[in-house]
């Protein structure tokens, strides 16, 4: 086995943590995790045996070098989705092997770096998307109230805050709104489609994949993990839309 | 055929903008629009929600799979995003309206529907994923047979 100096393990470990903490903020499932970490520490000689033990918020990493086992373990705090950070990721572990560590350094700051859309273009693809949705439930003399209210919820979600928050006052805004347009300005809408319309704004489809990706793969405590974020994000959203109806019962 | 094929097209477009929101990029977002749009229109030729919901099921992993294949990137690029209009959203709020509304049961048998549909998909997604990696060994497998 080749000898890998102290100071290259502790920059492989850090390498190999950085992939593996990004790959899961950026909405990656444990299964694509796991391999890419181990894939990453096997493509420099000199290690083996990497052992990987991930959730969706904690990291647990080891493998073995000549002299010494290397453990490293890490939180992840926050979760986000962003596919091309993973695309970027699935790319440098194709092409690791072929890199020296400085280089592998230098393209993760590269990912990390990447940015997201801005948060107007973020809006308007909301409001566009409702309108697609209006269009697939078949009521497209409504789109142009769908796309408003689509924007608006899209502002909504796009703010800094707890998710579950806001994901409450979003699906709010979007079931009142109809309701007041009929009410108030008497406006002629067909209230169920404009609500319905708007609520796969909400929808986790990220995490939804997750859990399934996860709990099939075997992995149960993750599929589980993320279970129950969908179903707390699903019951957010219920609950925003029964207040909404409610409300408007009273 | 015609209201169909608008149907659909809403659809492509919702994946699309899904893909903008979950920060996709380039033809990324046009390729969501396209497996959005395919999967809308083939489960339009059925009726009934739990074979529709299979059915596009289907036909979306098998096509995120595709062009995964195609563009060498992970599947996690396209299915998420591509995901989102076939989740039963309008169920949800009907079963919101019928717990307003203090009908307990009615809401209880939406949120059966709302469990069967997303099994469906799992199950259509499961299939998918299974029959390709089986696929996969098959063509990859060593000339010579360990066990002669």
């Amino acid at each position: 086995m080749i000898h890998l100096e102290p100071y290259e393990t502790n920059q492989l470990a850090k390498i190999v943590m950085r992939c593996g903490k990004l790959l899961l903020m950026s909405g990656g499932d444990i299964i694509s995790t796991q391999e890419s970490m181990k894939r990453v520490c096997l493509s420099r000689k000199g290690t083996s045996k990497p052992e990987c033990v991930l959730t969706p918020t904690t990291m647990i990493f080891s493998f073995k070098t000549k002299d010494q086992i290397v453990t490293r373990a890490c939180e992840i705090t926050k979760v986000s989705n962003d596919l091309v950070r993973i695309a970027r990721i699935h790319d440098f572990v194709n092409h690791c092997e072929a890199m020296n560590m400085e280089q592998m350094e230098s393209a993760l700051d590269s990912i990390e770096q990447e940015t997201t859309h801005p948060r107007w273009i973020r809006i308007l693809a909301s409001g566009f998307c409702s309108a697609g949705f209006g269009l697939f439930f078949g009521d497209p003399i409504d789109l142009p109230f769908i796309f408003l209210i689509g924007l608006g919820a899209g502002w909504i979600l796009t703010n800094q805050g707890n998710r579950i928050l806001l994901i409450i006052a979003a699906s709010f805004f979007v079931t009142v709104c109809p309701i007041l347009l009929e009410h108030l300005v008497h406006i002629q809408l067909s209230i169920e489609t404009t609500v319905v319309s708007n609520m796969p704004l909400m929808v986790p489809g990220m995490v939804i994949f997750n859990a399934i990706r996860d709990t099939l793969a075997g992995k149960y405590q993750a599929g589980l993990n993320r279970t129950a974020e969908a179903c707390l994000i699903a019951a957010a959203i219920a609950t925003g839309t029964g207040l909404a109806l409610g409300a408007l019962v009273l | 055929m015609i209201i169909l094929v608008l149907k659909a097209l809403g659809a492509g477009i919702a994946c699309a903008m899904c893909s903008i929101r979950f920060n996709g990029r380039g033809k990324d977002i046009v390729v969501a629009g396209f497996i959005g749009f395919m999967a809308a229109l083939g489960m339009g030729f059925f009726e009934g929600l739990y074979t529709r919901a299979f059915v596009s099921g289907l036909i979306y992993s098998i096509l995120s799979e595709i062009f995964a294949r195609i563009e060498k990137k992970p599947v996690a690029v396209y299915l998420p995003a591509v995901l989102v209009p076939f989740v039963p959203g309008k169920l949800t709020f009907y079963m919101m309206g019928e717990f307003v509304h203090g009908d307990r049961l009615a809401a209880m048998d939406r949120l059966s529907e709302i469990m069967c549909v997303c099994g469906l998909i799992a199950l259509a997604i499961l299939l998918t994923q299974t029959t390709l990696r089986f696929l996969s060994k098959m063509i990859h497998r060593p000339e010579e047979d360990p066990f002669l």
